[in-house]
């Protein structure tokens, strides 16, 4: 133990490498650990029904025997007979059924909703159950009252007694502001039979539903103790598929996103964990294998004077492993405070609902003290394996050099690791959509580790062959470096293919996602032939009023309602194994369709999109085997299993959601009104770059919006908005990046310090300090060139065919700078990192 | 390379002769260092001159300043004060790089660690002086001396390949590439067996008297030293006596050390 730490001294420099690989890797986990923390345990406050002890919706997922449950996004009712029926359990002192359907009150300045005003819409319950702490004035008793929260009446300007304009579902009326409630939810409440009405749950789809029921429990009686009472009550019911919930996951039945957030968030921390584990894997036993390769000679010595390797491996990981454990709490604390930042950004990017608050629990903590040291340790036996195993004479002979050549299985592995990643590239080739795009990521990735592998051959034989064929010309300086490189092929090929990962990295996922922004952009443009989108996210939705208006305007060509949502389908992989459940983004469009989208239809016809029919993208049909016709079985984005017949085919996939469902099929499945935009083609003849008259047309409707949608606003090839994932990945990407950039700066830097009795020999022969920083510079130039080389070459392959898949072409799309910025950077950081120490070294006095 | 191609040798001999007989002129050399707050004297006022053509052996126990001399005289390390002058330079006067070209160009190394480059072939070990400065190897001269040490078949091999009686003689070879006013040697034969000390103490003595290579050795054992002309003995930091060679040996025959 002190034996190790006196061999230690003297070799702070590697013992800093593993400290920030340790650091930035403990910090990396940590988010992680938050992230998916969060996406298991935090729920949303309760702001509807705080009041209920138990609150019972319709099922949240759609449970799935293998894998994750499917998070279902839309609201799905239950029926309202089950109220009944549970407020006639003794255990339940009072149960009401809460619908939530679009509103907003009218003010002077627009209209006032809330963050989300689909279901700011209530119908009045019981002051017990919304969990009123106080109320003026009287609940609303017939169809011209409206109850208001005290935040939204203040916001209206409204008294008790005054009217208020209040939109609802589309319609604008006048109503009596009957009370003010103390509730922390926006509620715009209705009396019963009105808000049954205005939320259509008199007839069509919803008849006869409500979206939860609030339950209070008899006195003595617990909130588990009522759960289980109604959970047993609902499972002897037929055909009902409710869930009870209480505690802190009450919150998860107000807004169905929630869990679908959920998903997303724990689905991010574990992609990213894949990433992210390999690179600090990658960081940690780069920065270990240089601080052992500083200890070799003593460690020979030691194993020489009779120390077993068992004692070697020791003297080894123990200092190592303390290093590490000294450095962890602070990347852990570091963790926290960056997991907040990156959750407020996904929130700011709508990725997750605002009301999910980030949750920092311990558990994150301990995984990565339990996680890090782990791998640290590992790293550790595994670089000093070879050192420690070897007989004594062998392990000082090898201090003489480097170690002996290669081993042959790492060639072998690697080789097939790089042809795995060109075979694992294909995807783009045959699926055109954003899942084809995961193959070039992963190819790339996997080309990384396969160079890991043949690294060290491959900078033998290149820089063999290099100063075989170096002419005769060439100065001593670069004739040296290249030998040096040579020589030490081991050393170098760790700094070449550290550099090349951050490079191949780089390329790889940046292009990747620029090439499917690229071509969903030539797709979007393409396939635009709507000159104006109408909106009303204030209202929750465009009223029909609008649309009817709009549909019967001399001037419009035609007007159709768009509603984005989510399927989820049923897929068995390759055609056999295991049937999962996966989500997809799908869009509700009314009919006309082809009018003001050109999908690319190659079969079929999208005029026929009405009543149970769907069209779908051509890859997206392929790979389930669907083909025009056929007659499919799938979920609603609320759960609810529907039949449709598949119309039409499209190729414009990428550009729009895989699955296009009529607005028949999709009303009554959407949380809120049915028509999030209304996409309008203008007549040519009256000009179509004329909003006026379009404003004119919904001037009278508050909380409606124009906005023009003119295909030449977007610049051709360019990209112009970033969707959110893409942002993301780019966020972590570039903290990875820069991670693994430190990482090898350190790691260059604590190897060009161990060089100083090498520097010596060469300055005793008469090499001038000069000299000395230059053939450090070539050797880091040459180091730089290679590894840029070679990231490139790791990534050329998949970003080649996601090229020829995506946009036809065989290189990649997005900004052509990211290459030379990349070898820039990348050949900055090898100068600085070599050229600091160097200096130090060249400058020292000559001492033999 | 430079072995199998007969070029003529085109190395001009470097003559300027301000003091013709001597090889290396050291006048009142100090050297102290700072250690911390205390200053040590490594060298109290060393004087010495060593002819062309001769070979000189410097003894004393450990920490008597024998190495110190042997950096300071060869323009390794810098001199507190006095002067070092060799072939007629003053090179305590010269400043970096400067001191390091001349020395590239003026001045032989052997250490006893070889100082070999690990990533280097012997053959490109030899050059690498000339490489550095430049220089065309002189041919004839450099497989003269290869053949005399007997490495010819040893050329293509790395210094892990080779022996350590071979290493120094590659290292020796390095040190006569550059026709040298005068060869250093720090304990030659410290890290070697007996015969291979032996093979390279001969070696030494052999340019001295074939090549007229001037060379000064640094070494504390006495049978090394006998292959010398001259043995300085040093004890704290100055130069306690001078004696022929052949003295040394009989002196240390009674009293060793």
């Amino acid at each position: 133990m002190s034996l190790a730490v006196r061999l230690t001294r003297g070799r702070l420099s590697g013992l800093l490498a593993i400290a920030v690989a340790v650091l930035g890797g403990a910090a990396f986990v940590t988010v992680g650990g938050v992230l998916a923390d969060t996406g298991l345990r935090s729920h949303p406050p309760v702001e509807r029904m705080p009041g209920a002890d138990a609150v019972v919706t319709a099922q949240l997922a759609l449970p799935q025997q293998e894998g994750p449950d499917v998070a279902l996004p839309e609201r799905a009712g239950v029926p309202d007979t089950l109220v009944e029926r549970l407020e006639r359990l003794p255990e339940v002192a009072e149960a009401a059924g809460d619908v939530g359907f679009p509103a907003a009150v009218v003010t002077a300045d627009g209209v006032e909703s809330g963050s989300d005003p689909r279901p700011a819409g209530r119908v009045w319950t019981s002051p017990g159950l919304v969990g009123a702490s106080g109320m003026t004035g009287e609940a609303p008793r017939d169809s011209g009252d409206v109850a208001l929260d005290t935040e939204t009446a203040r916001a209206a300007g409204a008294e008790i007694g005054d009217e208020v304009r209040v939109t609802t579902a589309g319609h604008t009326s006048e109503y009596r502001l009957s009370g003010v409630v103390d509730t922390p939810a926006v509620g715009i409440f209705f009396d019963g039979a009105t808000a049954a009405d205005l939320a259509g749950r008199t007839d069509g789809p919803r008849e006869a539903t409500v979206d939860a029921i609030g339950l209070r429990a008899a006195p003595e009686v617990s909130s588990e103790a009522l759960a289980e009472t109604v959970r047993t009550r609902i499972e002897g019911e037929d055909g009902t598929d409710a869930v009870v919930h209480t505690g802190a996951a009450r919150g998860d039945a107000e807004i169905p996103e929630v869990s679908v957030a959920r998903a997303a968030l724990v689905g991010l921390a574990g992609s990213l964990g894949g990433v992210v584990l390999l690179v600090i894997g990658f960081v940690v036993a780069g920065a270990v294998s240089v601080s052992v390769a500083a200890q070799r000679r003593d460690l020979a010595l030691v194993r020489a004077v009779g120390a077993t390797p068992r004692q070697i491996r020791r003297l080894v990981a123990v200092p190592t492993v303390l290093t590490a454990l000294g450095t962890l709490p602070f990347g852990i604390a570091a963790g926290y405070p960056l997991a907040g930042r990156l959750y407020t950004m996904l929130a700011g990017l709508g990725v997750i609902p605002t009301e999910l608050p980030v949750r920092f629990g311990a558990l994150p903590a301990v995984a990565t003290a339990v996680l890090l040291p782990g791998a640290v340790w590992l790293a550790a036996v595994a670089a000093s394996w070879r050192t420690a195993g070897a007989t004594p004479v062998d392990a000082l002979a090898e201090t003489v050099a480097e170690p002996r050549a290669p081993r042959p299985w790492r060639v072998r592995a690697g080789a097939a690791l790089l042809l795995a990643s060109t075979a694992l590239a294909v995807p783009p080739l045959l699926v055109r959509s954003e899942a084809g795009i995961v193959g070039t990521a992963t190819g790339s990735l996997v080309a990384v580790i396969g160079l890991a592998l043949v690294g060290p051959t491959l900078v033998r034989a290149v820089s063999g062959a290099l100063a075989r064929r170096l002419p005769a010309r060439t100065s001593p300086l670069t004739w040296l470096a290249v030998h040096n490189l040579h020589g030490h092929s081991h050393r170098v090929a760790g700094a070449v293919v550290a550099l090349a990962m951050a490079v191949a990295l780089t390329l790889g996922q940046c292009y990747a996602h620029t090439t499917v922004l690229v071509a969903t952009e030539r797709q979007h443009a393409d396939s635009t032939l709507a000159d104006y989108r109408v909106t009303a996210p204030e209202i929750g939705g465009v009223p029909d009023a609008v649309v009817a208006t709009l549909r019967d305007s001399p001037e419009v060509t035609a007007a159709v309602t768009s509603t984005p949502t989510s399927v989820v389908w049923r897929y068995r992989e390759l055609g056999v194994g295991e049937v999962i459940l996966e989500r997809h983004p799908a869009r509700a469009l009314g009919p006309g369709a082809d009018e003001v989208l050109d999908l690319g239809v190659t079969a079929g016809d999208m005029g026929r999109l009405a009543g149970e029919t769907v069209a779908l993208g051509e890859s997206f049909a392929r790979l389930r085997g669907v083909g025009l016709g056929d007659r499919v079985t799938f979920h609603m984005g609320d759960g609810a299993e529907v039949r449709a017949d598949v119309v039409a085919l499209y190729e414009h996939e990428l550009g729009h959601e895989p699955v296009v469902l009529s607005r028949d099929l999709a009303v009554g499945h959407v949380t809120g009104a049915p028509d999030t935009s209304l996409l309008v083609r203008a007549d040519p003849a009256d000009g179509a770059d004329r909003p006026e008259h379009l404003i004119g047309g919904v001037a009278d409707h508050p909380g409606v919006e124009v906005e023009t949608v003119a295909a030449t606003d977007r610049p051709s090839g360019g990209i112009r908005d970033v969707p959110p994932n893409v942002a993301i990945n780019v966020v972590v990407l570039l903290a990875l990046l820069g991670y693994v950039l430190l990482s090898v700066a350190n790691r260059l830097a604590a190897q060009t310090l161990q060089r100083g009795t090498e520097v010596d020999t060469l300055r005793s022969l008469g090499m001038t300090p000069g000299q000395t920083r230059s053939l450090l510079r070539r050797e880091a130039a040459m180091i730089a060139v290679g590894a840029v080389g070679a990231g490139a070459l790791a990534a050329a392959v998949p970003l080649a065919l996601a090229g020829i898949g995506f946009l036809g072409r065989p290189w990649p799309g997005g900004p052509g700078w990211l290459l030379p910025a990349t070898a820039l950077t990348v050949a900055l950081l090898a100068w600085l990192s070599v050229e600091l120490p160097g200096r130090r070294l060249a400058a020292r006095a000559t001492r033999r | 390379m430079w072995l199998r191609r007969g070029a003529p040798a085109t190395t001009p001999e470097p003559s300027p002769e301000a003091e013709p007989h001597s090889a290396l002129l050291l006048n009142e050399v100090h050297r102290r260092y700072s250690d911390g707050g205390a200053t040590v004297t490594a060298l109290a006022g060393v004087s010495l001159r060593v002819p062309r053509g001769s070979f000189l052996a410097v003894m004393g126990p450990s920490g008597s300043g024998k190495s110190t001399l042997l950096n300071c005289a060869s323009g390794l390390d810098t001199v507190s004060s006095g002067s070092v002058r060799i072939g007629g330079t003053d090179t305590s006067a010269l400043k970096e790089p400067r001191r390091t070209l001349f020395r590239r160009d003026r001045v032989g190394f052997v250490f006893q660690s070889y100082n070999l480059v690990p990533t280097l072939t012997a053959e490109d070990n030899i050059t690498l002086p000339l490489r550095l400065a430049g220089r065309h190897p002189d041919r004839a001269w450099l497989r003269g001396l290869v053949e005399r040490v007997g490495i010819t078949d040893r050329l293509r091999h790395r210094p892990s390949e080779l022996s350590g009686g071979q290493q120094q003689r590659v290292a020796l070879v390095r040190a006569l590439a550059t026709h040298p006013e005068i060869v250093f040697a720090d304990e030659p034969t410290g890290a070697l067996d007996a015969q291979g000390a032996r093979r390279i103490l001969r070696l030494l003595a052999d340019v001295v008297r074939d090549l007229g290579q001037t060379v000064v050795m640094v070494t504390h054992d006495p049978d090394a030293a006998a292959h010398a002309h001259t043995t300085a003995s040093m004890t704290d930091g100055r130069i306690v006596d001078v004696h022929p060679a052949a003295a040394t040996r009989r002196f240390t025959a009674v009293g060793g050390e």
